[in-house]
């Protein structure tokens, strides 16, 4: 029986998923799972604010991080969508979530052709997908990794765990979630 | 070497938990879905042969639009293939979706 091939997706990007990539070593996988992944200078700035600022310029010269600036009828929008995002996040300043709702707004571009939209942070996950925008966790790939077996399960618990040593906070139950679906995979 | 340190990302905001990671497998697998049917697509777009065959059904009136002529050649397709039980399916979900 003819078996499907992984297609590369295109997506957008939030900060989160590609600072959890460089944490932990494994930009491979996203690059395994994506054929390019569009972000806004906003996520560059915030990027190069968390000192990874080369490694940024190295995949935007590969090709593989694509940065698309907003239109100023989209940077509007964006206060909108920033503003939802304020009302469920602990942060309630909307202005402290405008580069999650402008990568979210360059979501919802037709011509970017991106199918995902990669984010960590709860408030910003539950917009996007109200908004129908198909938010996808750095956790989840790595899960899809390890469902392909791109990735042992130990690897992407060791993965996990060094992301959480360098300041990501992925919860105890959300680990523990993790360690029991790849066991039962 | 010493290993690179990044400064922590939003350690004030919730992060995604166990419901937020069902979602996430589920929507990659959407997202990866879409993608190979948008790629399906473009080279269905780009076959000359396809091209010439989708046009000329329009032209003559057969179809309305490039979509109800590959709908349609599939389904001829399918009903001349597919046998009785498989043809009942497909009756029954396109009803189902009819009435619903």
């Amino acid at each position: 029986m003819a078996t499907k091939a992984i297609v590369k997706i295109r997506a957008v990007s939030n900060t989160g998923p590609l600072l959890s990539a460089f944490q932990c070593g494994r930009v491979d996988i996203l690059k395994h799972f994506h054929e390019a992944i569009y972000i806004t200078p906003d996520q560059v700035a915030e990027l190069r604010e968390h000192r990874a600022g080369e490694e940024v310029d190295e995949l935007v010269k590969e090709g593989f991080l694509v940065v698309v600036g907003l239109s100023e009828d989209e940077e509007r929008e964006a206060l909108k969508v920033a503003e939802m995002i304020a009302g469920l996040a602990r942060n309630k300043d909307p202005k402290a979530h405008l580069p999650e709702a402008k990568a979210m707004v360059l979501m919802m571009r037709g011509d970017l052709e991106a199918t995902a939209f990669l984010v960590e942070e709860r408030a910003a996950f539950l917009v996007a997908q109200s908004l129908g925008l198909n938010p996808v966790g750095f956790v989840g790939i790595l899960l899809k990794a390890a469902e392909v077996s791109l990735m042992k399960p130990e690897e992407v618990l060791t993965a996990l765990k060094e992301c959480r040593s360098k300041g990501t906070f992925y919860s105890d139950r959300l680990l523990h979630d993790v360690e029991r679906q790849l066991k039962e995979r | 070497m010493a290993a690179k340190q990044y400064t922590p990302h939003e350690p004030e905001e919730e992060l995604i938990g166990p419901e937020e990671l069902v979602a996430s497998l589920e929507n990659l697998e959407r997202a990866m879905e879409t993608r190979r049917w948008e790629l399906i697509g473009r080279s269905i777009a780009e076959s000359p042969k396809a091209k010439a065959i989708v046009n000329w059904l329009i032209r003559s009136g057969f179809c309305k639009d490039e979509k109800e002529a590959i709908l349609r050649a599939l389904e001829t397709l399918f009903f001349a293939v597919a046998p009785e039980n498989e043809r009942e399916k497909v009756f029954a979900q396109r009803e189902h979706a009819r009435t619903t």
